[in-house]
């Protein structure tokens, strides 16, 4: 990958700012999603049509409060009036790209730039001591999903990267491309070594800390046993369910009130197994999503640190996503053109499942 | 010069769980109870949920009125009996706000009080779950605080509906367990219980009265400098700028239980060319937008209705002071309103009745 | 949105519009907005001329939407629905702009006038665009009536009926009629009981009294308890007297408080049931088709329990006509059965006894024909449930946006 120098700087927060800015400023784009810093430490994103709230932007923050994707899709239904710059990290430009596919949002009008994501501290963590800060080279900083993330850079029209002193755009579409052209970034795309030598040292590490991970995590959820431990201290909050960016339905499978069971019907339950929880349907809620989901599943980790129970869900659903997309070959939010897995019928296909 | 008041009790000289547990082992033996809800471990470390028990021999896994609240038990008791009343004698073991949560949620056709034997008791307070947890949030050699909203608890001795109050909270101790039979079921239902012999004393509440002054002391140091204790709208914004809408709160709240709620359907959620021209007149938006909407539309419609369990509170992830806001609100709302959540299952929902005259002097 | 084709026509209202603002203007301001492809300015829309004009113009131009802006509606909604209909529109495809008592009559400044008559015209114009074309339903009535109470009022109001035409059941829960005047030996009670017990048209029924209530204008239904058979009616008059409280006071007749809850009708402070409206309809409650004669409103002399029964006749006869079909209203409420969950605080709400639960289905819904479409109930509603046609909150955002911006 080659990329263009962005010059006079070597921090890739504050180039974002100033690309920011000048797209802003020079009327490339007629609006800015980016986050800011707020008040009590929150980390709010924001809509800018002016280049005056940017002063407070933080494009870099150390937590994901709000999963970017899920902050464009609330107004990008309908494609915007004029060009949006959406600054976000590579996982919420690809849940971003899912939204539009199952679609939730427009991306027409919108160019999504991401940067070489450090990943991000556990939300429960910075509530405690706010000073905070994430490092790549030390996983126990990071949300559990940014341990084991392999796709930290480059997704979405156009990405910043920093490769030695330098930072450099990298255009990844003919969108972002041109994106870069009408912000005056002319001149040669270079190679990029030590991003790349980085990088790729970053992404082994990465992929063996992901395939423990799921080495442990399957065993910790080994059958409907297992399943059923994984989830006994969940409350039934659907967090996991409402930060997720790439689940939309008003209203939930769960929530339907015909599926609701009568008492007798509880009391048979507790009858036939000697005892039955309540609040109850709680494995049918996470298999369910997993299975609408599964698909689309970007491995973010904003369901494990919205969980109020501290139960490693993200883990689980990032583990399960892997294996349900390498059936179909399918890899959530990596590009725009590549079909949704069950919008596409194969007479030959999937059948090492049957008997 | 308050009258103390006698009552019948049974007293064990076991303690509680122990004393309970026989005695709803005995219950369920006798076929005299189908099935008793109430707390349970599970498998997992530092983990309870609540849990129908129907084989007599898996009441010694139980943990009748363990220090936590997983789930408002209201939320469960609705979700069992929303479609259709208990078709068999059921006992609950319920805190004071759970029973006045759900005797809320049955005014409003939420759930039924048929067939179920309610067990309350004075209520001592439940830890945040996040203290069982060890997420290592908390410094472990730190004492266990109970959760701000129990501390400041003053309804924490039940009234009508609860058939047996388990004293757990009372000025002096006690030795063993006493339990407090409210109703002529109660009474039945315990005529042949082992190891308890009746006994009289004086009222639950009137064995609670230092523990009662102090809770008030406690709820109006909360009351008056909990949050937004600042300027109206500006403090709530900045209160909640760290909310990420996951929406954890309502679903924890146990009178939250509208099928789709309001603030997720069009009507309230803000189209795409709202937003942009809010963004293109004040200079920037935030989005998702509608934060303040949801919380002060939530304040809106549960405020009269709050029983200030503060299960709210100990579910957001971002540990915004929810319940004390709810509490608060619903202090101030439900004395507006003379209208005491849960107490009188008589009483039709305040915002149902309308009284000619009423409330004159807000309007002026 | 397909195809629009919204006509705006401002109304000079003679001087009242035209000297204190700009109409030109504004009509050429609301040329620019979104779907408008005519907007005219006329002298006096209401005169019969001016009718004719617009309903040519509708026609004409083929629209599909209209924008009056001109008085209030309270003036002249029905006129110009009216006019809408006629040219062969949905008349609820018709919004009006008042620019008259809230603009004209009310800003001193032309300017200022103006533009305030264009940005409510520019709310009209958004709102309209959200509208939907409402059918109105007709039931048939059923003409009989339900007299409840024999004293005085109930049986001058039987025979009355009778005259016209009409069946009525008299129900009495005494097993003698007279009522109290019967009790203080006034004249005339012996005469009119025995008219009434002769006539052919009316049904007594002796020592009964409601005991269940079901049903709407048009068609009631009241059981009586076992030993008799359910009455059917269209309309019902209650005259059921009152008597004298320990204080003095007058109170309504004992259980009367029970009747009135059973047939929804509200009752105030003091225990007499709410009037539909102090002036205009004094002698009818709130409940379409159930009506007051007699000390039922409230104490009276005896001649004046005659002319309440009087009035409460003529209500009846003029809404209840053989063969008429009631046409309901449209804007009414609409519950979505899979969003309601059942807490019936729209029922705890309603003032018109409009909405019923069902058990099985645990939801309620709305009976359109008894809805009166005031809203109480979709304000009440906290999850959004229950949706005022014609009041939507889309309609309503865009009327706003209008204004606003």
């Amino acid at each position: 990958m080659k990329g263009l120098r962005v010059p006079g700087f070597d921090d890739i927060a504050k180039a974002l700012k100033y690309i920011i800015d000048l797209s802003l400023g020079s009327g490339a784009v007629s609006g800015a999603l980016v986050p800011v810093r707020g008040p009590e430490g929150s980390f709010p994103w924001i809509l800018a049509s002016d280049t005056a709230p940017l002063e407070g932007a933080e494009p870099l923050p150390p937590v994901m409060p709000v999963q970017g994707a899920r902050a464009l899709a609330s107004f990008t239904q309908d494609p915007p009036e004029g060009k949006v710059l959406a600054v976000m990290r590579p996982c919420e430009a690809r849940a971003s790209i899912e939204v539009a596919k199952l679609q939730q949002s427009d991306l027409d009008g919108t160019i999504l730039l991401t940067m070489d994501c450090p990943g991000v501290v556990p939300l429960a963590d910075l509530s405690s001591d706010d000073s905070l800060e994430p490092d790549p080279g030390d996983p126990a900083s990071l949300r559990p999903l940014c341990r084991q993330c392999t796709q930290f850079t480059a997704a979405g029209d156009i990405s910043v990267a920093r490769s030695g002193e330098g930072i450099y755009l990298l255009p990844l579409t003919e969108k972002g491309r041109l994106f870069a052209k009408e912000l005056g970034f002319t001149g040669g795309e270079t190679e990029l070594p030590e991003w790349r030598a980085r990088t790729d040292a970053l992404i082994k590490q990465r992929e063996e800390a992901a395939l423990e991970s799921h080495r442990s995590i399957r065993l910790e959820a080994q059958g409907l046993e297992g399943l059923a431990a994984f989830f006994s201290g969940c409350v039934g909050c659907r967090s996991c369910r409402t930060v997720c960016p790439v689940c939309y339905c008003r209203l939930c499978f769960i929530d339907m009130k015909d599926r609701r069971s009568s008492a007798a019907d509880h009391l048979a339950r507790s009858a036939s197994a000697g005892a039955a929880r309540l609040v109850t349907d709680t494995l049918l809620f996470h298999i369910g999503r997993m299975s609408h989901m599964s698909l689309s599943c970007v491995s973010c980790g904003m369901c494990e640190d919205a969980c109020p129970s501290d139960i490693p869900v993200g883990r689980l659903m990032s583990m399960v996503s892997v294996g349900t997309s390498q059936l179909f070959g399918y890899s959530a939010g990596a590009s725009p053109d590549d079909p949704l897995p069950l919008t596409v019928f194969e007479p030959e296909e999937l059948h090492e499942y049957e008997d | 010069m308050s009258t103390r008041t006698e009552g019948r009790y049974l007293h064990s000289d076991l303690e509680p769980g122990d004393a309970l547990r026989s005695m709803l082992r005995e219950m369920l033996e006798s076929g005299r109870l189908d099935s008793v809800f109430l707390l349970r471990r599970t498998p997992a470390e530092g983990r309870f949920c609540y849990s129908l028990v129907s084989d007599p021999e898996t009441i010694d896994e139980t943990l009748p009125f363990h220090p936590v609240m997983p789930v408002q038990a209201a939320r469960a008791l609705t979700q069992l009996t929303i479609r259709e009343p208990l078709n068999g004698p059921v006992a609950a073991l319920l805190r004071p706000c759970e029973l006045r949560a759900f005797l809320e949620n049955v005014k409003q056709s939420q759930g039924s009080m048929e067939n179920l034997f309610v067990i309350s008791c004075t209520c001592p307070g439940v830890f945040p779950a996040s203290e069982f947890i060890g997420s290592g949030r908390r410094d472990p050699g730190k004492d266990w605080d109970l959760r701000n909203a129990c501390a400041a608890c003053v309804d924490f001795v039940p009234g009508t509906g609860a058939d047996m109050t388990v004293i757990l909270s009372s000025d002096d101790a006690v030795s063993g367990t006493l339990v407090h039979l409210a109703t002529a079921r109660a009474e039945e239902l315990t005529d042949h219980s082992e190891g308890f012999s009746p006994v009289d004393g004086p009222d639950p509440a009137d064995r609670n009265r230092t523990t009662a002054s102090e809770r008030q002391r406690v709820r109006r140091a909360l009351l008056r400098d909990a949050p937004p204790a600042g300027e109206g709208l500006s403090s709530l914004v900045s209160m909640f700028s760290k909310c990420i809408g996951c929406r954890a709160c309502r679903q924890a709240c146990p009178l939250c239980n509208c099928i789709l709620c309001d603030y997720e359907t069009s009507r309230t959620i803000h189209s795409p060319a709202l937003v942009m021209e809010e963004s293109r007149r004040r200079g920037a938006t935030r989005v998702p937008s509608g934060t303040l909407q949801f919380h002060l539309g939530r304040l809106v419609h549960i405020a009269p209705l709050c029983t200030a369990c503060g299960q709210c509170g100990d579910v957001c992830p971002v540990d915004i002071p929810v319940a004390e806001i709810f509490i608060r609100a619903g202090e101030l709302v439900q004395d507006t309103l003379a209208y005491r959540p849960g107490r009188d299952p008589d009483e039709g929902p305040p915002l149902s009745v309308y009284s000619d005259g009423e409330l004159q002097e807000i309007m002026d | 949105m397909a195809q629009e084709r919204t006509g705006v026509f401002v109304c000079s209202c003679g001087p009242n519009i035209g000297d204190r603002l700009d109409i030109e203007r504004v009509a050429s301001r609301a040329l620019e907005m979104e779907g408008v492809v005519l907007a005219e300015t006329y002298g006096l829309l209401c005169s019969p001329k001016g009718k004719a004009y617009l309903e040519e113009r509708i026609r004409e131009s083929g629209l599909d939407r209209v924008v009056v802006a001109a008085c209030s509606p309270r003036e002249h909604e029905s006129t110009f629905m009216a006019v809408c209909e006629s040219a062969g529109l949905n008349p609820f495809m018709m919004e009006m702009a008042n620019i008259r008592e809230q603009v004209a009559w009310v800003t001193p400044d032309p300017d200022e006038a103006t533009g305030k008559a264009i940005r409510l015209v520019r709310a009209a114009v958004r709102r309209i665009r959200r509208h939907s074309p409402l059918r109105k339903t007709t039931i048939l009535c059923d003409p009989e009536v339900i007299v409840i109470g024999g004293g005085m009022a109930g049986m001058t109001a039987s025979l009355l009926l009778a005259e016209a035409g009409r069946r009525v059941t008299l129900v009495e829960r005494k097993r003698t009629l007279g009522g109290s005047a019967s009790e203080r030996g006034e004249p005339d009670v012996g005469e009119l009981m025995e008219k009434v017990l002769e006539s052919k048209e009316i049904t007594v029924i002796l020592g009964a009294e409601p005991l269940s209530a079901a049903g709407f204008f048009g068609n009631f239904i009241i059981g009586l308890g076992d030993e008799h058979e359910e009455v059917r009616a269209g309309s019902l008059i209650l005259a059921t007297g009152c008597i004298t409280g320990d204080k003095g006071e007058a109170l309504p007749s004992p259980g009367f408080d029970e009747l009135a809850s059973m047939l929804r009708v509200s009752t105030g402070t003091d225990g007499f049931p709410s009037r539909k409206h102090p002036s205009l309809a004094p002698f009818s409650t709130p409940i379409d088709g159930i009506h007051l004669a007699g000390c039922a409103r409230g104490p009276c002399s005896p001649r004046d329990a005659v002319r309440r029964a009087e009035a409460a006749v003529g209500a009846v006869l003029a809404t209840l006509v053989p063969g008429r079909e009631v046409e309901t209203e449209p804007r009414t409420s609409v519950i979505s059965a899979t969003l309601c969950r059942g807490c019936r605080m729209c029922m705890e709400v309603c003032a018109y006894g409009a909405i019923s639960f069902s058990e099985e289905e645990k939801t309620c819904s709305v009976n359109a024909v008894l809805c009166k479409g005031c809203g109480n109930c979709a304000a009440a509603c906290p999850s959004g449930a229950v949706r005022s046609l014609h009041f939507t909150p889309d309609q309503i955002r865009s009327q706003m946006a209008g204004a606003l911006s």
